[in-house]
């Protein structure tokens, strides 16, 4: 596995329920497989069988793929509307950032993740969603921010200091070896931190280490090969 | 490696469908994910350093050429059997799989199970092709040799200093060029340019030379070399 997942993250609190609608069985077979080891509890439906799907328990997320193989999404967001009123709908898209959050407030829904960006930032907005469910603001904020300066060069506005222990990070030392390598205090290495996460508008460490090597950071030599 | 392990490479333009084929065929038995790449360049240069014995390219994604990809792994020479993953009913490009060489042909909407039985069935030298395509892939594949034939009948048409002019009008000489090289009027290249253009039955010099290359017709009457 090459992904950084980490644990202690957010998601695995409670189980969120996230249907997963689409056509493309291979690949979103593969993403529920994965998505199930994050502490989301996720079923997947062919966009035909969502009729079917009206009597169970409605999920916090429905994540909607944006190939759905002859069925138009108008239709299908009607749907999802109907027979799980109260559920996000979050758009999987396959374009950049700027197409997909087009697409999205196109269709209406309230968010988007692109198969475009690597699965742990899909997680983490996943994870996200469901525990901000009912605050549909959020969604917009967070819209702005992925399209804002976070996109453009998240890492540019870092000091020095703060991009070394971001390294560290991605390199995944703890703070302890962090503090002990930098030679400063553990309470730096947590201030440092927080202020790489607020400059980066990232709201978690997981997302941070995403957000830092998309945009071109990778782990030392040492690390095992991708 | 154990003897009954297929072991796998897999290129795609995007990391998160990339990443979580790899958890899911890497977590069923039998299957071992050697790595994976979102360039093209980079796939057919993973398949020649850690030569797997199979290539898995997904050829429905943006951002990517799966069937070039193909046709680079087959390039290389090596005994590595290559999968392409593309649309369902996508017969355009179950066509230029097949012409690119590959062994095998699994739509998204197969299961990931569908794909772990596939990738042993082509590791085992077989191929694989979804029946309910078998039909259409024929008789695109019989049609292109019609074409084919046709287009070589047309060539064989030409006269000796037609198929002269024809290779120096498609290296792009005028007609006043193509005299002096062949010790001929321009009137007389003239002649014969219009001449070859009604025999290949296309309409202009740039038309002409992309049946050439189409057909790959100089090569494969020994033409045009140095």
């Amino acid at each position: 596995m090459h992904l950084a997942r980490n644990g202690g993250g957010p998601l695995e609190a409670d189980q969120r329920r996230i249907l997963v609608v689409g056509a493309r069985t291979l690949y979103l077979q593969a993403l529920c497989e994965f998505l199930g080891t994050t502490g989301l509890s996720v079923s997947l439906l062919q966009p035909v069988q969502l009729r079917d799907s009206s009597l169970d328990p409605s999920p916090e997320v429905v994540l909607l793929d944006c190939v759905a193989a002859g069925v138009a999404l108008e239709q299908l967001i009607a749907e999802i509307g109907e027979f799980h009123k109260g559920a996000l709908i979050v758009l999987l898209t396959s374009g950049a950032a700027r197409e997909s959050s087009k697409q999205a407030a196109m269709l209406h829904v309230d968010d988007w993740v692109s198969m475009s960006l690597p699965v742990a930032e899909l997680v983490e907005v996943l994870g996200d969603r469901g525990r901000r469910a009912s605050d549909a603001r959020a969604s917009s904020s967070r819209r702005a921010a992925r399209s804002g300066p976070a996109i453009e060069s998240p890492l540019s506005s870092l000091s020095e200091r703060e991009l070394s222990v971001l390294r560290l990070v991605v390199d995944g030392h703890s703070a302890d070896e962090i503090a002990a390598t930098l030679g400063i205090s553990r309470h730096t290495v947590r201030t440092h931190l927080q202020n790489v996460m607020a400059k980066m508008l990232v709201g978690s460490r997981m997302e941070m280490v995403s957000v830092a090597r998309k945009s071109g950071m990778r782990p030392a030599p040492t690390a095992p090969p991708s | 490696m154990v003897a009954n392990t297929t072991t796998v490479v897999l290129g795609g333009g995007m990391p998160a469908v990339l990443e979580v084929l790899d958890f899911a065929l890497g977590r069923r038995p039998g299957v071992a994910i050697l790595g994976w790449d979102t360039s093209v360049q980079g796939t057919v240069d993973k398949v020649a350093a850690r030569s797997p014995d199979v290539a898995l390219v997904c050829a429905d994604l943006p951002n990517w050429d799966g069937v070039k990809a193909c046709t680079d792994i087959k390039r290389l020479g090596m005994p590595t059997r290559v999968i392409v993953v593309g649309s369902e009913g996508d017969q355009g490009t179950l066509i230029s799989a097949v012409k690119a060489g590959a062994d095998g042909y699994v739509t998204v909407a197969d299961s990931v199970d569908d794909l772990v039985g596939a990738l042993h069935q082509v590791h085992r030298g077989e191929s694989r092709i979804p029946p309910l395509m078998l039909g259409s892939l024929l008789r695109g594949l019989i049609e292109l040799r019609r074409e084919d034939d046709a287009a070589l009948e047309r060539f064989a048409s030409l006269g000796n200093r037609e198929r002269e002019v024809l290779v120096e009008l498609v290296a792009g000489l005028d007609h006043h060029t193509i005299a002096t090289k062949l010790h001929l009027s321009p009137h007389t290249v003239r002649t014969h340019t219009q001449n070859i253009l009604t025999k290949l039955g296309v309409h202009s010099r740039l038309e002409a030379a992309r049946f050439v290359f189409e057909h790959d017709l100089f090569s494969r009457f020994g033409i045009g070399d140095g």
